[in-house]
Order: structure tokens, then C-alpha cells, then sequence
């Protein structure tokens, strides 16, 4: 009898956490010692987590669907910006509509669904559609500009412990200064961390890669499966994280960054992390919240991405040689999509066609 | 391709919490577990996994994250501290265990229900202690403190809470065992 009670305290102990090492191998060359042993202290452990696992909140099925959604997005929209390099009209035309309404349809499920199930915090998401940009306060104070095509998701316990948003797109945050509750914006591989600052964060779901620039204050850029930090930000920095491979990506962006007028000065690469670190001009990256469109050294293909966002149209390009052109430009007038187009033509020869919210362009040879 | 979705999401949401607390009993770490439990889901998606067949998928599912625990555990040892190992191979034997036909993976959250009955049938002194120790995570020393009383006095509450709740659950234990050969 006091045999069994020993042993059902050292059971008790190494469930508790207060067991020794001595302890703990005494209770593995027990739980070998028969099947009984072994099959008592696995009952025991089950019951002892059964008894804790109803009522934390340690991990949160909704936001681990948004994050997971977001890399379904991620295939779904690349597949829709590969079709948009065909010549075939037609077929371009089909495949944008389908992909909006593919996009549609998933928010008005996952909406539904998320009400019909018991859910612990209720769901807030802002979205600025293509073509437009809102802006929010969230219930701290800190206040956020989105981009077109962007949206943003926050839980009713924001500003309990923590501060958390999911973010799709592009958005710049003003953070209200809490050295006690992290404001942390969640990207999918990375997470952005501040405490009271202003930052713009670029992560589209077709994007490669996450871009973050730091205004004022100071940021982390941290790496959600290892927890690792991989960036602390300095004003006038911003870090760019490549969700894929560093490779291929990193020539295009140094093929962009040899204007020398709108330089980064690169301060880090770091190839084993996928993230880039450098000094910038951050007027750039924040020129879209002063309604400012800026265009610096891009390919079409990056342009006619901006375009579609900026003004809510689908871009038809019909010339592979024209992905190959880059664009330097500012407008600085909410100017009409004629007159950004007009601007183009002066320095790269194009021609354009628009049919209420197709443009098709093309290089005049 | 949207009904897929949209099953699968109901599918994520409800296999995911548990799935990931079943993958801590033998990783200590929160996002490690995740990880895992996300992979599996990602996997899942790009098989196009048929949805239907809930015993399958169940069964699927946590096999699965079992595997994948085995693995990494493995992959660790590797490069760890002798207290570490110890503790690691704590979990290896849990693992080998719920491989056996004495696992009862799949029904442990059915086991919710009664223990919150057996917990709150406990003689008071009792169920505080228990409560204090498990739901809020105190030390046993903190609840020592807390309850003015001695440190071998919480671990004998402790045990006879654990002596008490296997009594009651056991008949339910062996009836699980049944139901899940039959199954």
C-alpha cells in the first residue's frame, strides 16, 4: 500500500514539474518495469493535461486559419499574374474575373462559417478595396492607413495583453507608444514587432517578398517558425524579407536600386535568413498614404501591379519585350489613370486602349 | 474548389487546438507544435485530402503529428543536455506507448466532459489545491504559500486528486480501450 502511494507521488511530482533528473530516470526504468507501471503513469499524464486543455487560450485556431489561408491566396494570385503576361485577351479576361470572384466568395464563407461557429473573440477586418484606401483607429489609439487592395484583421481582445493584427497588403502604422503591450503585425513567415512608432508594412499575398519601412521609433522583424529575431530597424531603414529564395528576387531588386537618385544604400544581405536590411528614403515607401504615386525604376510588370491596386482596374499587358521596360515617375496630383499613362508614353513608347475597367497596353515598335 | 475550401477550414478549426495540445504532451514548445500541426494541414491541402470519411481523417491526422513528433524529437537528441535527453525520452516511451494498442489518442478529448464532474466532486481542501496547481499553473510551493500550509502537504493533495480521478475514470478507461478496438 505505501509502495503505491510513493509511487503515484512521483507521478505526481514529475506531472507537476517539481520532479528531479534522478527522479525522472527513476521513473522511466519504472514505467519498463511493467505494463501496469507504464500503463498508470500515461493514464495519469492524460489526465492531467485533459484537465488543463479546455480552458487556455494557448492556441488560436482563427488566426492560424488566416495565416494559413494566406498561402492558398498566395498560389491562387500568382497563378492569376502568370496569365496576365499571355497575349490571349480573352483568356486574360477570364481569369481575373474568376480570381476576384474566387476571392469574394472565400471572405463571404470564411465570414459566415466564423458566425455560425462558436467562436471565443469576435472578428473585426477593415479592407480598402482596389482602387481605394481607408483609414482606422484601433480601439488603442494607434491609427492605420491601408492601401488599396489591403485588409487588415483584428480580434476583440486587441489591446488585453497584446496587440496583434494580421495584415494583407500594405499599410502604415501610427502605433500609440505601450512599452507594456507589443504591437505586432502578422505577415505569415514574419512578424513585425513594435512598441510606439510609425512604419509602413508591404505584404501582398502575390508579392514575393515582405517589406517593411521604419519611420521613427524602432522595430524587430522576427521569423514566426524559429521565433528568431532576423532585423532591428533603425529610422530610415527598411528590411526586406523574401518569403522564397533570396536569389532570384535580389537581382531584380538591384537591377531597381541602380538609379542613383533613389538609392538604398544596402547595409545587410543575409542570404541564410532571406532578409535584406538597408538605409532608405522613406518618402518612398510612404509617398501612397499622401495619396502620392510613385513609380521608381519598376518593371511594367511591377507598374501594371501598382496600377490595378491604385485605381481598380484590370492591366492587360500585350508585348513581352514591355515587362523588360522600367519606369521611373511621381504623380502627385491624384491624377487621372489617362494622364500616369500619357506620362509613360512621353518617356517608353506605348500605346493604350481602355474599355471601362480593362486597359491594354502595348510597345509601339 | 470552394466547397473544398470551405470544409476545409471547419476541418482546420476543429482539429487544429487539439491537435497541437496532443503534439505538446511530447514537445515542450508552443510554436514547434504549431509548426508541425501547420505543415500537416498544408499537406493535407495540396493532397486535396477527401474530407468526408471523419474516421479516416481523424485517424489521419494524428498519426501524423505522432510521426512527425517522433521525428523531431530524434532530430534533437542530437545535440542536447543530459536532463534534456531524459525528458526526451519520457516522451519517446509516451509515443511508443499511443503506438501500442493500449493508445487512447483519439479519445482523450471525449474524456473532457468527465473530468470536469470527477474534479468537481473532489474533497475541497483537495480541489483547490488541484485547481491552483493544474488550471492556474502554480509551483507547488507557490500554493504552499498561498494556502499556508506545507509543500509535502499540496503534493499529498495532489496525488490523491490523480488517485481519485483514475479510480473514477477507469471503468470509463476500459470501456474506451473497447470502443476503439471495435473501431
Amino acid at each position: 500500500m505505501k509502495k503505491s502511494n510513493d509511487d503515484i507521488g512521483l507521478i505526481a511530482r514529475v506531472l507537476t514539474g517539481d520532479a528531479s533528473v534522478e527522479e525522472k530516470e527513476y521513473l522511466l526504468e519504472w514505467i519498463e518495469e511493467s505494463k501496469s507501471n507504464k500503463k498508470l503513469f500515461f493514464e495519469m499524464k492524460d489526465m492531467w493535461e485533459v484537465s488543463h486543455a479546455s480552458s487556455d487560450g494557448r492556441f488560436n485556431s482563427d488566426i492560424s486559419w488566416e495565416m494559413f489561408k494566406r498561402q492558398i491566396d498566395i498560389s491562387v494570385e500568382a497563378e492569376a499574374k502568370r496569365k496576365r503576361r499571355l497575349i490571349f485577351r480573352s483568356l486574360l479576361k477570364m481569369a481575373s474575373i474568376v480570381v476576384i470572384s474566387i476571392s469574394l466568395s472565400w471572405l463571404v464563407f470564411s465570414l459566415n462559417s466564423l458566425k455560425a461557429k462558436v467562436s471565443l473573440s469576435a472578428k473585426n477586418e477593415v479592407i480598402a478595396p482596389k482602387g481605394s484606401k481607408t483609414q482606422i483607429v484601433l480601439p488603442d489609439g494607434t491609427k492605420v492607413w491601408l492601401n488599396s487592395g489591403s485588409n487588415l484583421i483584428y480580434y476583440s481582445d486587441y489591446n488585453e495583453q497584446k496587440r496583434d493584427v494580421i495584415l494583407s497588403g500594405e499599410a502604415f502604422f501610427e502605433v500609440v507608444k505601450n512599452p507594456h503591450k507589443p504591437f505586432v503585425v502578422k505577415t505569415g513567415k514574419i512578424n513585425i514587432k513594435a512598441y510606439g512608432t510609425a512604419f509602413n508594412v508591404k505584404s501582398y499575398p502575390s508579392d514575393l517578398f515582405v517589406e517593411t519601412t521604419l519611420i521613427n521609433g524602432k522595430v524587430s522583424i522576427e521569423q514566426v517558425s524559429t521565433k528568431k529575431i532576423l532585423a532591428i530597424l533603425k529610422p530610415n531603414q527598411k528590411s526586406i524579407f523574401f518569403k522564397e529564395n533570396i536569389g532570384s528576387i535580389l537581382d531584380n531588386i538591384l537591377k531597381s536600386n541602380k538609379q542613383e537618385n533613389l538609392k538604398d544604400s544596402i547595409i545587410e544581405i543575409n542570404t541564410n535568413e532571406n532578409i535584406l536590411l538597408a538605409q532608405t528614403n522613406t518618402e518612398t515607401a510612404t509617398a501612397w498614404k499622401e495619396q502620392k504615386l510613385y513609380f521608381t525604376s519598376e518593371t511594367f510588370d511591377e507598374i501594371a501591379t501598382k496600377l490595378e491596386r491604385w485605381y481598380g482596374v484590370t492591366i492587360h499587358l500585350q508585348s513581352e519585350e514591355l515587362l523588360k521596360e522600367r519606369f521611373t515617375g511621381k504623380f502627385t496630383h491624384n491624377e487621372p489613370l489617362v494622364q500616369v499613362l500619357e506620362a509613360i508614353k512621353i518617356t517608353t513608347p506605348i500605346s493604350y486602349s481602355i474599355e471601362l475597367n480593362d486597359v491594354f497596353i502595348n510597345l509601339k515598335k | 474548389m470552394e466547397k473544398y475550401q470551405h470544409n476545409f477550414e471547419l476541418v482546420f478549426k476543429h482539429y487544429y487546438s487539439r491537435l497541437c495540445h496532443y503534439a505538446c504532451k511530447f514537445i515542450d514548445e508552443d510554436f514547434v507544435a504549431e509548426d508541425i500541426v501547420q505543415e500537416i494541414f498544408s499537406n493535407l491541402w495540396e493532397k486535396q485530402f477527401d474530407l468526408e470519411s471523419d474516421s479516416i481523417l481523424k485517424a489521419y491526422l494524428f498519426r501524423s503529428v505522432h510521426n512527425r513528433c517522433i521525428n523531431y524529437i530524434n532530430y534533437k537528441k542530437i545535440t542536447e543536455k543530459h536532463h534534456q535527453i531524459i525528458h526526451d525520452m519520457l516522451a519517446l516511451k509516451e509515443l511508443e506507448y499511443y503506438n501500442s494498442e493500449h493508445g487512447t489518442a483519439k479519445s482523450l478529448f471525449e474524456m473532457e466532459i468527465q473530468i470536469e464532474d470527477v474534479i468537481s466532486r473532489l474533497p475541497d481542501q483537495c480541489r483547490n489545491v488541484f485547481e491552483l496547481s493544474r488550471q492556474k499553473g502554480f509551483k507547488n510551493k507557490e500554493i504552499a504559500a498561498k494556502l499556508n500550509i506545507s509543500v509535502s502537504v499540496v503534493e499529498k493533495h495532489i496525488s490523491k486528486a490523480l488517485r481519485i480521478m483514475h479510480d473514477a475514470l477507469k471503468d470509463y478507461l476500459i470501456l474506451l480501450l473497447i470502443f476503439l478496438k471495435i473501431f
